[in-house]
């Protein structure tokens, strides 16, 4: 790759101006990023996480194999949470600790591959995004992932510069770090492997078939070992990386308590095994703008994110403005496009058949290349028109931050603590507290006072998920309800096919044992229902044991 | 370590024939469904918009089939002791600055070539130029009428002079010295009618206005003229050209009635059973158009020049190989282009301001548009070598007014005269783009209107988004012609000194040619 640039800021008397702009960007980052990290409550995922936590690490570890995510994640939140409790704002630290660390993070990246300026502006980018203030504020794994993304750029261009073991080791490190820390890692890995292959080791093989015309017979052969010493520190290291996940996946795949390895059938059962529309062939160009969408101005109304996919005639006139451009692109920004490209089509082609793929959320790892690219598309602007495009980007980032951070009908948002807050303060002695799907009880646990038990509903499944069958789930609501004049049902994920299906037999149920309902909230992904009985049903159980 | 030019055309030409059935097979894949799948809903927006998407095709179709199969001919270099040819070298003149003519005069001088005469054709009885003949050791000619414009100028020239070969230049393009080496082997075959070498303008780094118009030229110089000329489909550009002084004796000389000559000599000689060949070197350089005015009326006379010859000159034959036919319609469909693209202004205004459109179900269509459209930008940017960019794509569309007014007169108007296009002095012009102004006001109003009508459906974004696109493709002629560059500080001459001994002009570029070629 070519030399880093010469400008002004390279310049060693501008350093410390740049690093109080640095610290003056972080600091704002940092405060986007505190100043709302409680404004939503925990959604479904990052509360099922919380039993996990429990125990020893070794159980952390076991409960990840088998699972659809590597361990290093929950390893370290064993940790975190063990040190600073399970409140919102605890389990939400650790992804706002790394989020802050990924600013300056990123300034180092694109100092790295390009210069100081650049590393500003992409720097300024990562703190004012409200994809990554969002994921910053989530007590998951993608803001760990971004942080280890820009790592990974970052030693790659070091280790391909200097070509020494130690500099592919520690790019090496930051790799496996995050390969652990979520799967689709894999795929900024896999841009920066084919990049290595295609344009570094497949120009050394044309070289040596251009050498090998010259050579006599017996020669030829040993050229191929010839640019081994060149390439061994390359090659041990990915060697080491394919070791390392092969070994884990081996385990992960096979262990026995994992029983049928949930990281399999998570991507090809049908329904994901919580009664998500099963894989099929179908174009899904809104899911696919949605994602675009969400990483470019983070998570809102569906309203507002529907009319902005609508204006994807933008891009049109974005590739068109582009063109041209390629023949003035340095290697540095070829191998961060190339790294960005080849996994976001990767996981857009791939939800063609898994529609639950195409989230923005998998896009996390390809966002650190993106984020550098903005900081290189505004660097080569005038600096009049940078600095005017960079004012706008950002007001309307700060808007859309706001935005993300208040609205009541973010995509985003599930209002599940406003739901079972409502039902802890309404709650009766005697009322019957339910929830829909049964696997949101740790939510239920999570944010119903401790005195107050719920149990999930049973399940109906239309789409051959779940095996209840009408009876059985008649069945089971007999016990659960007994003769309860109030019923609570507290209902999310109204989006999965098998809820919409249960929804409805649930209704009958409580229609035919002669509930009414009695008030209905709707709040945004979760709606809350209660039902109150005539008093005249009684408890079959309860029959059985007079008798 | 460089490979030869002849494994990276090959290359070059299988990736692009493997991006061509690509880009042919989302193309199908969009047009079956926008004509048998999509549900219309207006049914005119609908005629319209398949109209203008079949043409789009059409021309995208031509532009694969031509790229398809290039060629870069590299005539051998002759040796010109042993030969026994005579040139005459035409710089046509008509009111051109003499600093430029003079500068193209010193770089034809220099032209290797034992037996060449450098001609001034002047049109316009310049005193001035015929110093800068004599002081440079041209010969001048000029004439007391302009009959014919510059074919009347060049016919007057070849009664006068006995060259076996004439080489053609503008004004203001200034050849190289190897012009003759490179281009004269083609001339083995008895068959060639002349050889054509590309456009170029030097002043595309000084000048937005002539930046914009070479990158369009070079699109056109580069693979779609590689393109025609194994299909015989090479047609003379006025300029940077050689031609043989029998096939002028054939045709009689260079057509007078057509502005655009140069097109209209190629087709005669075609028809006469001469062919072109394009040498895709670079061998002269010009003065592109400075202003707007100046481009537009350089686009103009080229498509109203051609849209005579296909309106009223039969420009196609009997015996004509069918591939030279599919290249010619396809350089007449060029200026039908406007029309194409004043549908897709339409549109969105009809969708914002009346809630018109011409399909139902609008999200189903970038399923099968965006595809289309990705591969067939990727497949144009290879085989233009990443040198197509936004810049000659906006000076192609936003010529639209221009392409639609050369239509009309060319159908209905009077006889078009021959303008020569101002290389210097780029003045503030209002006119020009005042079609150009009222349609971004007409798509502001239309955008504000149906935001206020529908809100933010996706709806009305989407055509919001289009309508924001195409007043970023307009507002460039218009910011152009409303604010014009600031010609650079001429250097300072000295006193008395007319015409300097220096050649100020011409080693003002000579750095550039150094580099490239020399």
């Amino acid at each position: 790759m070519a030399e880093r640039g010469t400008h002004a800021l390279l310049v060693p008397g501008k350093r410390l101006r740049a690093l109080v702009a640095l610290l003056a960007i972080t600091i704002v980052g940092a405060a986007l990023r505190l100043w709302t990290v409680t404004s939503r409550g925990l959604w479904l995922d990052e509360a099922s996480q919380i039993g996990q936590f429990n125990g020893t690490v070794w159980d952390t570890i076991v409960s990840q194999v088998g699972g659809t995510h590597p361990p290093l994640y929950h390893i370290c939140m064993h940790f975190w949470t063990h040190w600073f409790g399970t409140s919102e704002f605890a389990l939400r630290s650790m992804s706002l600790c790394v989020g802050v660390v990924s600013i300056p993070v990123a300034y180092w990246a694109a100092t790295t591959i390009y210069d100081r300026r650049v590393g500003l502006l992409t720097a300024t980018v990562v703190a004012f995004s409200p994809y990554h203030i969002w994921y910053s504020q989530e007590a998951r794994m993608y803001s760990m992932m971004f942080l280890f993304g820009l790592l990974s750029l970052g030693t790659f261009v070091i280790a391909l510069r200097e070509n020494t073991f130690k500099r592919w080791l520690i790019y090496g490190i930051v790799t496996l770090f995050g390969l652990f820390t979520q799967y689709f890692f894999l795929l900024l890995l896999g841009g920066q492997f084919l990049y290595y292959f295609f344009v570094e080791f497949w120009g050394r093989l044309r070289r040596m078939r251009a050498e090998r015309r010259s050579l006599v017979l017996w020669r030829k052969p040993l050229l191929v070992f010839q640019d081994v010493p060149t390439l061994a520190p390359w090659l041990i290291t990915y060697g080491i990386l394919a070791a390392c996940v092969i070994l884990w996946m081996d385990w992960a795949v096979f262990f026995p308590a994992a029983g049928e390895a949930r990281l399999v059938s998570s991507l090809t059962h049908t329904g994901l095994g919580y009664g998500a529309p099963p894989p099929s062939l179908a174009p899904r160009f809104n899911d696919i703008g949605m994602t675009l969408v969400e990483v470019i101005s983070g998570f809102h109304a569906p309203w507002m994110v529907y009319a902005l996919v609508a204006m994807w005639p933008l891009l049109i006139y974005a590739a068109l403005l582009a063109l041209g451009k390629g023949r003035a692109m340095r290697p540095e920004s070829s191998f961060l496009l190339f790294s960005m490209i080849s996994g976001t089509l990767v996981i857009w082609s791939l939800g063609q058949w898994q529609g639950v793929v195409l989230l923005s959320r998998y896009l996390m790892a390809m966002s650190t290349a993106g984020a550098i690219l903005v900081g290189v598309m505004l660097d080569s602007l005038k600096p009049k028109h940078r600095y005017a495009l960079l004012a706008v980007a950002l007001v309307i980032a700060v808007a859309a931050w706001f935005n993300q951070s208040t609205d009541g009908q973010s995509m985003g948002r599930y209002q599940n603590r406003e739901a079972f807050t409502y039902v802890a303060k309404n709650y009766q002695p005697g009322d019957v507290v339910l929830y829909e799907p049964f696997y949101i009880d740790d939510l239920a646990n999570y944010y119903l006072p401790k005195d107050i038990s719920s149990s999930g509903l049973p399940m109906f499944s239309s789409t051959g998920v779940f095996r209840d069958t009408s009876e059985m789930m008649g069945q089971d609501l007999d016990r659960i309800v007994g003769p309860a004049r109030r019923v609570w049902v507290v209902r999310g994920f109204q989006n999965v096919d098998d809820i919409k299906a249960n929804a409805r037999k649930v209704s009958d149920w409580f229609a035919s044992n002669g509930y009414r309902r009695a008030e209905y909230i709707q709040l945004n992904k979760v709606e809350i229902l209660r039902f109150e009985g005539d008093g005249s049903r009684k408890s079959p159980f309860t029959a059985v044991g007079q008798q | 370590m460089t490979r030869p030019a002849s494994i990276r055309r090959k290359r070059y030409l299988r990736l692009t024939r493997v991006l061509v059935l690509l880009s042919a097979l989302s193309a199908a894949i969009y047009l079956k469904w926008l004509m048998f799948d999509a549900v219309p809903e207006n049914h005119v927006l609908f005629v319209l918009l398949v109209s203008a998407e079949v043409f789009n095709l059409a021309q995208a179709a031509g532009f694969w089939y031509t790229v398809y199969s290039q060629e870069w001919p590299e005539p051998p270099m002759p040796d010109f002791a042993t030969t026994h040819e005579t040139i005459d070298v035409f710089i046509t003149v008509c009111g051109e600055p003499p600093e430029i003519v003079e500068e193209t005069v010193r770089a034809a001088m220099r032209i290797r070539h034992p037996r060449k005469t450098v001609w001034i054709l002047d049109d316009g009885q310049s005193l001035e130029i015929e110093a800068v003949a004599a002081f440079n050791g041209a010969r001048y000619l000029t004439r007391s009428d302009r009959t014919g414009a510059k074919a009347g100028n060049v016919n007057n020239a070849l009664r006068r002079t006995t060259g076996d070969f004439v080489v053609i230049l503008d004004a203001d393009h200034s050849p190289r010295p190897e012009f003759l080496e490179r281009t004269m082997g083609a001339f083995r075959d008895p068959a060639i009618g002349f050889v054509q070498t590309p456009q170029s303008y030097r002043n595309r780094h000084e000048n937005r206005v002539a930046g914009g118009a070479h990158d369009q030229l070079m699109i056109f110089y580069g693979p779609i003229l590689r393109g025609r000329n194994p299909r015989d489909a090479v047609f003379s550009c006025g300029t940077n050209v050689v031609f043989r002084r029998d096939a002028f004796d054939v045709v009689n000389g260079m057509p007078e009635d057509s502005i655009t000559e140069d097109l209209r000599i190629a087709l005669l000689l075609l028809r006469e059973g001469y062919r072109s060949v394009y040498v895709p070197e670079v061998l002269a350089e010009g003065i592109g158009p400075v202003d707007v005015p100046g481009y537009f009326s350089q686009q103009s006379r080229w498509a109203r020049g051609g849209l005579e010859i296909l309106f009223k000159r039969r420009p196609f034959f009997s015996g004509m190989r069918p591939s030279t036919v599919i290249e010619y319609i396809l350089s007449f469909m060029y200026w039908f282009t406007g029309w194409a693209y004043g549908i897709y202004l339409v549109l969105p205004m009809a969708y914002l301001m009346f809630g018109q459109r011409p399909v139902q179900v609008p999200n189903q269509y970038p399923v099968y548009f965006l595809p289309y459209l990705a591969i067939t930008l990727v497949t144009m940017a290879y085989a233009t070598e990443f040198r197509i960019n936004f810049r000659a794509i906006w000076f192609t569309l936003g010529s639209f007014p221009v392409h639609i007014g050369a239509f009309l007169s060319a159908i209905f108007g009077k006889r078009a005269k021959f303008v020569v296009t101002a290389k210097s002095g780029a003045q503030r012009a209002v006119r020009p783009v005042a079609v150009h102004l009222l349609i971004i006001v007409i798509l502001a109003f239309a955008i504000m209107v149906g935001l206020l009508r529908e809100g933010f459906t996706p709806s009305a974004t989407n055509n919001v988004a289009f309508a924001l696109g195409h007043i970023l493709i307009l507002q460039g002629f218009a910011r152009y012609a409303l604010f014009p560059e600031k010609e650079p500080e001429p250097e300072p001459k000295r006193p008395g000194d007319l015409l300097p001994p220096e050649p100020v002009l011409a080693t003002r570029y000579m750095p550039s040619w150094e580099v490239e070629g020399e």
